[in-house]
């Protein structure tokens, strides 16, 4: 018997030592006086904000980690960390999905000192937001699939095209109650038409081609890339990348076009509140948007940047009067009746 | 010498030696506590946190649109044709693996449990790769034109996913069928068929019915399959996970996760109390010298063909993700380069590391902690066992996305803060593993007779001495498997882990996520490749430290 007391004991000892090594690895990187780390949730790519961190830590000396979610997730993650937060940023993503969250409380304004360098029209007015780029919405057309099935024709450029019924099955679109790109789609149509009967109308047109709607606002680029659709809808850099990487994929911008302001905010309460105001006024600045837009191929927000070979600057685009209040204050309805109608 | 003994239902069977033991020794009490307080505070406290987010509108909006039943309804669909079909598989396997005479047995032995180290998405971009609409079999084979979205490729998906799984826990139980069984059956006149009906197949029932369990519960809960190829065909896991993400409510996803729990329930009760009730044991000690009855030649190229058929498909989407790991655009272009391992190699070597000692810490805990609670629920009667015995498989039952959001709003805040250590993820990994491992530690329990333990303890032995020197050497083989199963599925796990990581604790499978979200499948599959040489190399590394067959299968 003792010898069993013994052996649980020092195996219970033994346990807490590892556990107690581990959560110090962990709790380590919250404390931090002197503000010289960050933590960066977001939902760009990968490589991109590896790059954009490095370039940043070089720049202001300031250690950075990053988590790579889908903006729907870090949000979701954000508020449920409220009364504990990890992170410091939160960097990139639609500004709806910034927006949803600051009801919650999970945002702290900060308006920067550069924010007068952009247009007003691309930060929330009380800066809970500030928008550095701004993203189109695009077709991700297959060409081989596209050439096979339309005998050639000239590539889809507005958004009747889409409902050709030359075009049944194979359009690719994420569902609105589960992807912010898809509600961007739903919601222009409401900007494109007088009445809401009309934008209804051409929903339920487009749904005839569209054989199911996916969960991830990401994959109808990838449909469209491997050849099961013949056109998926996305962001135009969500478009670009697999372009890049040899897929057999052309990018058209549609007249009215819906298009995202891509946001950074601070999140409420971090563990490292200045160092997360530093990396803001440096995303803000001209060499970092820069930067950003050279990796990404996304329209930066800054006057003095430069656009990258292939990417449309903002002002030829043929953009839809896309109103970020509305569609966010009828987002549940609209979605709600979205749902009714094609789920 | 063996003995066969039908044995009543649990409550019921003789066991005054445990009676009498469960108050006499502290071991016990020890023993139940030490399993009972973790899951009380990993599995029921962070659930109870969950289950007071929706409110009645929740409810009431649940079962008032159809948008809802037919998820349910699909959700529901969904696991019995997996189960079924995944369950019928990890039988062929396991079954073919036991017999003697069965050939190729070092490959199939290897492909019975492959589908574990299949890393999350990237397995589903190549299973569209090979059989889509393009597809390299549909299209460049066969010239057809198909589409994998739905419920067919779903229950594929799942099929490929869940039967090493119930191959696992069957082989267990095959393994310790006494031989001597079929022989006394020959010698009865009992033709081979005959056999199979009279002996294997009774006295495997609880072990099929483990089996089906844990796959429906996977099924039902099951987030990555159907978010990849579901298409058209929704169910409930991913409703709760676009609630949570597209509409940030997680009231409604909340709601659906509780609906989600009553089925796995139900699944749970049927196996307890129907199947429950056909328990054999049949082993004293571990069988006897003789080798099982041979396979009848029809029947060995039956299962042999079948087994080819469904391994060829399992190496197929390796084969396809290896080299989409080194080809240099993802099922275009197969010229080869080693671009895709640069990422990898710059940044993300602390991302493998951490793969790495999570699963292994999840991997250990995880097996200690379900060889114990297998024992005691076993072998010993106390009040509340039934409780004891849902609350360890419980956790099967809980979607991961459901996990991760309940672990943060429990362990965020005082009184247990673990957001941000590598102690959450660890946990939030073995958790998710105990309910497999305790299944198989109790499939291989249920095959030793008590009498053995019995007389140990009337010869003075008491329960330490018992488990020690009986007990556990009968089951280090559910040991290793529960330890190497749950390494593994840690290694490749990501639902839950997406809301935990923190700054420093980050982990490869996130990464692979945002990868292959993001169209960069040729890094994704460098990574992943790098996940399946490392999973892999552990496997073996403890098939050779251990001196014996890791997966006695």
């Amino acid at each position: 018997m003792k010898r069993l007391l013994i052996l649980l004991l020092s195996g219970a000892l033994l346990l807490s030592l590892a556990l107690a090594q581990v959560s110090a690895g962990g709790a380590a990187e919250e404390v931090d006086v002197e503000h010289d780390e960050l933590v960066v949730y977001s939902p760009l790519h990968e490589y991109e904000i590896s790059r954009l961190l490095r370039a940043f830590e070089r720049d202001t000396g300031i250690n950075t980690e990053f988590i790579r979610l889908s903006a729907g997730e870090l949000a979701a993650r954000i508020v449920a960390e409220k009364d504990n937060p990890g992170g410091d940023v939160f960097f990139g993503g639609p500004s709806e999905t910034h927006e949803a969250i600051i009801p919650e409380g999970a945002l702290r304004p900060y308006e920067s000192p550069r924010a007068a360098e952009t247009d007003a029209d691309y930060h929330h007015p009380e800066f809970y937001w500030s928008g550095f780029y701004v993203g189109p919405m695009g077709f991700a057309i297959n060409t081989a699939r596209w050439d096979e099935a339309m005998d050639g024709e000239e590539y889809p450029r507005t958004w009747e095209d889409l409902l050709d019924p030359r075009l049944e099955g194979e359009i690719s679109m994420a569902s609105p109650a589960a992807s912010g790109t898809a509600y961007n789609i739903v919601a222009t149509q409401f900007f494109r038409y007088v009445s809401e009967d009309e934008a209804w109308n051409y929903l339920e047109q487009l749904d005839r081609n569209v054989p199911f709607y996916t969960s991830s606002g990401a994959a109808p680029a990838r449909h469209a890339g491997t050849g099961e659709a013949i056109i998926g809808i996305a962001f135009a850099h969500d478009v670009m990348k697999p372009m890049d990487a040899g897929f057999p994929l052309a990018l058209s911008i549609p007249q009215e076009s819906g298009w995202e302001i891509g946001a950074v905010s601070i999140i409420e309460g971090g563990p490292n509140p200045s160092a997360a105001e530093v990396f803001v006024d440096w995303i803000l600045g001209p060499e970092a948007q820069q930067l950003h837009t050279d990796l990404s191929l996304r329209i930066s927000t800054h006057p003095e940047v430069q656009m990258p070979p292939g990417a449309t600057p903002l002002a030829e685009l043929d953009l839809v009067d896309y109103d970020y209040e509305w569609a966010g204050a009828h987002r549940s309805r609209i979605v709600d009746e979205w749902n009714e109608l094609f789920q | 010498m063996s003995t066969v003994t039908p044995t009543l239902d649990n409550g019921k069977r003789s066991r005054l030696t445990g009676v009498v033991s469960a108050f006499k020794d502290p071991t016990t009490i020890i023993a139940i506590v030490v399993v009972t307080i973790p899951l009380a505070v990993m599995v029921l406290y962070p659930v109870v946190n969950v289950l007071v987010q929706p409110a009645i509108e929740h409810w009431q909006t649940f079962f008032s649109r159809t948008r809802y039943l037919t998820t349910l309804r699909n959700s529901l669909v969904m696991a019995a044709l997996s189960t079924v079909s995944a369950t019928f598989v990890g039988f062929c396997f396991a079954y073919a693996l036991s017999r003697p005479n069965f050939p190729g047995k070092t490959f199939f032995r290897v492909t019975s449990i492959l589908p574990l180290i299949s890393p999350p998405f990237v397995a589903g971009l190549a299973l569209i790769l090979l059989l889509g609409r393009r597809g390299i079999i549909t299209h460049g084979l066969l010239g057809v034109d198909v589409s994998m979205y739905g419920w067919h490729g779903l229950w594929l998906a799942q099929t490929m996913a869940y039967y090493p799984i119930a191959a696992m826990t069957l082989s267990g139980v095959l393994k310790s069928l006494n031989p001597t069984l079929e022989y006394a059956a020959q010698d009865l006149g009992q033709s081979r068929w005959g056999i199979f009906k009279t002996v294997v197949l009774p006295m495997t029932i609880p072990g099929i019915a483990g089996a089906a369990l844990l796959v429906s519960m996977l099924s039902l809960s099951d987030f990555g399959n159907p978010m990849v190829i579901g298409g058209p065909f929704r169910v409930m896991a991913v409703e709760a996970y676009v609630q949570v993400v597209g509409m940030q409510n997680l009231g409604m996803a909340a709601a659906i996760s509780v609906v989600l729990l009553v089925p796995s329930l139900l699944f749970f009760l049927i196996q307890r109390y129907w199947v429950g009730r056909r328990q054999y044991t049949s082993v004293s000690g571990k069988g006897g010298g003789l080798d099982p009855i041979e396979l009848p030649t029809a029947v060995k190229w039956a299962l042999f063909a079948f087994l080819s058929f469904v391994s060829l498909f399992v190496v197929a989407i390796f084969v396809v993700i290896v080299w989409g790991a080194f080809a240099r655009t993802w099922g275009f272009d197969w010229s080869l380069t080693l671009d895709n391992f640069e990422f990898t190699f710059l940044a993300r070597l602390g991302h493998i590391w951490n793969s790495v000692r999570f699963s292994l810490a999840a991997g250990f805990g995880t097996a200690v902690f379900a060889v114990i609670a297998a024992y005691v629920l076993l072998r010993k009667r106390f009040v509340g066992m039934k409780a004891f015995d849902f609350l360890v498989v419980l956790p099967a039952a809980l979607p991961g996305t459901l996990v991760g959001i309940a672990y943060i709003f429990a362990f965020n805040r005082p009184p247990l803060v673990l957001t941000g250590t590598g102690l959450i993820i660890i946990l939030s990994m073995a958790i998710r593993n105990v309910p497999v491992g305790y299944r198989t530690a109790l499939a291989g329990l249920q095959q030793i007779d008590i009498s053995i333990e019995e007389s140990a303890a009337d010869g003075g032995a008491n329960t330490f001495q018992i488990l020690k020197d009986i007990t556990l050497p009968l089951l280090k083989t559910a040991f290793t498997v529960t330890l190497v199963y749950t390494f593994v599925r840690s290694m490749n796990t990501v639902s839950a882990v997406v809301f935990l990581v923190a700054a420093g604790t980050n982990v490869a499978t996130t990464s692979i996520l945002g990868l292959s979200e993001h169209g960069y499948w040729g890094e994704a599959a460098a990574m992943a490749t790098i996940l399946i040489a490392i999973t892999s190399s552990v496997v073996i590394a403890f098939r050779v430290l251990g001196g014996k067959r890791l997966f006695e299968l």
